[in-house]
């Protein structure tokens, strides 16, 4: 009989207890969501690493202000915050265009791709996720965070006003018009575009 | 015509709302129906469709390494990064600097334009004053020069011709008496010439001498010779006590009495050749009332002593000397002189003119308002310019500490 993984409460009980061991359970739940919404929003690896370790330092040190409730949410809000902070520091913009990506030299790590993708494809969808990035990369600050947390995180709106701090109309307006930018920049690359995708 | 155009904002919020399945249900039902009768709102949700199913497609990342948490990343020294440590003291110490600053500043301001406007006050009910009750007249000193005196003076010079040192020939015992000295410095060539006149307060009459200033010679103003503004003007006749050279010089003095001086010997020095005016502060000139101006205005004669008894409440007494007192072109300056020890000023002022005929013109001297020193000026400029600098410390502290606290909060 296997052994049954201790839930989210129980390790977080025992972390605000000190136990250190514990929350690096948690860590190791959850470092790919705090670093898929870093690098989504940082569209940097480095940042996106230093962010993610920023980020489990801070909720461990804060512990003891997490009340209960969604835990993946109070991370991503610490996450998103942080980032946030870095943006405004270096008031970075992206600048990648589709020219310049390419598989060899791209810091998006290659995703794992299925027995059944051949090369070509995994090629051509490479370039996809380049290049849906590269247009998440180009959004306003706050319209690619809300955008990123919906559509990449699967957060709900609700959550979203929660971990960005704005209130239910504001994530409605930001998501729309990032969708409407996303889409007005992707059909600039229809040619990678699958059929079922034509924007 | 592209879709873009025909849909507003608001209709692209309630699509993507709808795909998110975030409208109310009578928000949804009312775009359904629309969404079934209106074709490009059709194709503008399922484009929007597309585009989330593609940032969909995005995969989660993967971790490039671990970021379990060391005990040595979670020590007291990295918690600073986070905790309310370094940054929060700071956001404290920067609000409280600002605080002080600014409080500082601001009492600097302030006891700076309180007095000056106290003073101006003062000035203005001194001037408006009657003239007070007669008694043995105390007179506070200005010593400092106004820069319209300055001014004066620096004109003046130009035209001073040197006091024959020998021709002041009078009696200076008289002058040591009367406690009043007006001192016309001798040593004819110079150009610069310093008038002394010195006040008795203790005495009910008084003398004003006239004395070169090594004292070899000196003439004595009786205190009749000294009018208040209600009493008569009627010109006496000046003791030789200047030579002809001397002649139509008008002096004119303000005085700002004061009972505050007690005792307090006041000499006050003409810059650059003007008139210094002192006086013993042995008594008060008014009773009850302090800082009354009064301008004293030597006649343009002056006889002797007649008995009469000075007026402490003059408010503007007139001294004028002849053109056989003084020389022809010489101009004898006023400095307004500060008293040190006496709160209440007095203002000393001097026009001089000549008179071509040399014989005993009396010149009219007007004189304006006593201006607020120059020094009080200077002093309150500098106050302000601290209190100045120290509200602008305490406002770029302010900022410092505000933006401390938001990069603690954040």
């Amino acid at each position: 009989m296997a052994k049954q993984e201790p839930t989210d409460e129980i390790l977080i009980t025992q972390s605000q207890e000190g136990q250190l061991d514990a929350f690096n359970q948690l860590v190791l739940r959850y470092q790919n969501l705090v670093y898929s919404v870093a690098y989504r929003m940082m569209n940097d690896e480095p940042s996106a690493s230093d962010i993610t370790q920023d980020t489990f330092i801070k909720a461990y040190q804060r512990l003891d202000t997490f009340r209960g409730g969604n835990f993946k949410a109070w991370l991503t809000r610490i996450a998103s915050n942080l980032c946030y902070d870095e943006l405004r520091r270096h008031k970075r913009r992206p600048q990648t265009y589709l020219e310049d990506m390419s598989p060899e030299d791209s810091d998006d790590p290659a995703p794992i791709p299925s027995d059944a993708d051949t090369p070509e494809e995994v090629a051509q969808q490479l370039e996809l996720q380049q290049a849906i990035q590269h247009c998440i990369s180009a959004l306003k600050d706050d319209q690619r965070t809300v955008l990123v947390l919906s559509d990449v995180q699967g957060m709900s709106y609700q959550e979203i006003a929660d971990t960005t701090d704005v209130q239910i109309g504001t994530v409605k307006s930001r998501l729309s018009r990032a969708r409407l930018a996303v889409r007005n920049c992707l059909q600039g690359f229809s040619e990678l575009l699958p059929d079922e995708y034509r924007l | 015509m592209s879709a873009e155009r025909n849909l507003n904002p608001t209709e692209y919020e309630l699509l993507s709302a709808y795909i998110d399945g975030e409208l109310t249900d009578a928000e949804r039902q009312s775009l359904e129906e629309r969404l079934s009768s209106d074709a490009l709102l059709q194709q503008e949700l399922n484009s929007l469709r597309a585009t989330v199913s593609l940032i969909n497609l995005l995969p989660e990342m993967q971790a490039p390494h671990n970021f379990t948490l060391t005990p040595e990343m979670v020590t007291p020294k990295n918690v600073m990064r986070f905790r309310p440590g370094r940054a929060q003291r700071s956001a404290y110490l920067s609000l409280v600097a600002s605080v002080m600053l600014m409080f500082f500043g601001v009492m600097f301001m302030l006891s700076e334009i309180s007095p000056e406007s106290q003073a101006g006050d003062r000035t203005t009910a001194g001037a408006q004053a009657p003239p007070a009750e007669p008694s043995t007249g105390d007179i506070a000193l200005l010593t400092t020069p106004t820069l319209d005196v300055v001014e004066q003076q620096a004109e003046s010079v130009e035209d001073l011709e040197t006091v024959e040192e020998d021709s002041f020939a009078g009696d200076t015992e008289t002058a040591n008496d009367s406690g009043i000295f007006l001192t016309v410095p001798g040593g004819g060539d110079e150009a610069e010439s310093n008038i002394f006149l010195t006040v008795p307060a203790d005495a009910d009459s008084f003398n004003a001498n006239i004395l070169a200033e090594d004292g070899s010679s000196d003439t004595t103003l009786e205190s009749d010779d000294f009018e208040s503004e209600e009493a008569s003007e009627a010109p006496v006749e000046v003791p030789q006590v200047f030579n002809s050279d001397m002649a139509d010089e008008t002096l004119l003095f303000d005085a700002e009495l004061s009972d505050e001086s007690d005792d307090a010997m006041t000499q006050a020095e003409g810059a650059m050749g003007g008139v210094g005016f002192s006086a013993p502060m042995s008594q008060t000139s008014t009773e009850g009332e302090d800082d009354d101006v009064f301008r004293m205005m030597i006649p343009d004669t002056i006889s002797a002593s007649n008995g009469s008894t000075p007026t402490d409440g003059v408010q503007m007494m007139r001294s004028e000397v002849t053109e056989e007192a003084l020389g022809e072109d010489n101009i004898a300056d006023l400095a307004m002189a500060e008293a040190e020890d006496a709160p209440a000023v007095t203002e000393t002022r001097s026009d001089t003119t000549s008179d071509d005929t040399g014989e005993s013109a009396v010149e009219k001297t007007q004189s304006p308002p006593s201006p607020p020193s120059q020094s009080d000026e200077v002093t309150s400029l500098g106050g302000l310019q601290v209190g100045i600098v120290l509200l602008i410390g305490g406002v770029l502290f302010l900022i410092l500490s505000i933006g401390l606290f938001r990069r603690n909060r954040s």
